[in-house]
């Protein structure tokens, strides 16, 4: 199941600080080589949390690697892009 | 031999140790003070050397390539893993001989317990030793991980019966060592969902109730779905205190206390496991 892939992209970030760097500076070539689904790499690089979470990817592994990105206070706009309906 | 002289049910709350986004009524939090409090005077009271932690990894330790569905810490332990606690990781004193046992008892009766020679606790092992062993001197404390976080689940009854292994392997240790159990996490919360921060404090109240007259079968009935849709995705550490109940054999619940603390996302129940009369 390729949200699988997309739960390792996001244990990374969250897990590895190289990893984490490198995302930060160049997402998209940060995940190039993980082999993901168009869409699914799309959600990655805007942050769907939404549309990550109706595809099965954990909720907990969500909100901990968008804080590991945008930082604790960015939880307010976790939750709001959470209660977005996910095509939005 | 060793014996189980105690069992305790008690939150986890990240922001009980972590500045929470906004402080919690005094009242509510002096309760939860309290409680650990008490905790802390009964084993004292029970002459406990070694507390048994059941918690659950929040997709923090393990990762994708590995996610264990009970593992338990033989060796080197410290804590926490999440620098946002706001506290300087510290090493925990782990019981490792008594953990040692325990894995291999279990392994030579049904139960494979993956293990940690090294580990470093996330916030649900760590925080019931921050405010529930640290300041009790002299106990030492072996972590347990049941997989209650991270979907596929270990079903509730296999808790129940690891709860069970755990305390036939301890009867069976020649030490004698004093252990209680503590089944930590809960109640209603919903971390990372979109209705973070919601309590849904009449069910936390029905759990309570199961856990005062001791009904762990009404716990285990309930389905992870149904846990999920009342108690959220927290909800489903419930698994920890079935654990802990199956290790504590027939019991009640004398309850300590129950509060709903929206500041801490979570509702929090406190209890002190008794033998069932």
């Amino acid at each position: 199941m390729s949200s699988y892939t997309v739960e390792s992209v996001l244990f990374s970030l969250q897990s590895d600080p190289g990893f984490m760097e490198r995302f930060k500076s160049d997402p998209e070539a940060a995940i190039r080589d993980y082999p993901l689904t168009e869409k699914e790499r799309r959600d990655i690089l805007n942050w769907n949390v939404r549309a990550m979470s109706e595809a099965g990817v954990s909720d907990m592994l969500l909100m901990v690697s968008f804080s590991a990105i945008h930082g604790q206070q960015a939880m307010p706009d976790y939750m709001r892009r959470m209660n977005m309906p996910a095509g939005a | 031999m060793a014996q189980i002289v105690g069992g305790f049910i008690m939150p986890h709350a990240p922001h009980s140790v972590a500045t929470p986004p906004a402080p919690p009524p005094k009242d509510k939090a002096d309760a939860c003070w309290s409680a650990f409090a008490t905790i802390r005077r009964r084993l004292r009271e029970l002459d406990v050397d070694t507390v048994v932690v059941v918690g659950d990894d929040h997709y923090t330790i393990h990762g994708p390539h590995c996610i264990p569905s009970v593992l338990i810490g033989i060796g080197e332990v410290s804590g926490p893993v999440e620098p946002w606690l706001e506290v300087p990781r510290v090493p925990i004193e782990n019981n490792q001989l008594l953990a040692r046992h325990i894995m291999s008892h279990g392994h030579h009766n049904g139960v494979d317990w993956a293990y940690a020679k090294a580990m470093t606790l996330d916030h649900s092992c760590y925080v019931p030793w921050h405010h529930a062993v640290r300041e009790v001197e002299g106990v030492k404390m072996i972590p347990v991980y049941l997989n209650a976080g991270v979907d596929p689940l270990i079903p509730s009854r296999r808790a129940y019966e690891v709860g069970q292994a755990i305390a036939r392997a301890i009867e069976a240790y020649e030490g004698g060592d004093r252990v209680a159990i503590y089944g930590t996490g809960g109640m209603s919360h919903w971390p990372g969902m979109s209705q973070m921060g919601r309590v849904n404090e009449e069910w936390d109240r029905q759990l309570v109730e199961m856990i005062r007259t001791g009904d762990v079968e009404s716990l285990i009935a309930l389905s992870d779905e149904a846990i999920v849709e009342a108690g959220g995705n927290g909800g489903l550490e419930l698994k920890n205190w079935i654990c802990a109940m199956g290790a504590f054999g027939a019991c009640s619940g004398d309850i300590i206390t129950y509060q709903a603390m929206y500041e801490w996302v979570c509702g929090c129940a406190f209890a002190e496991l008794k033998e069932a009369a």
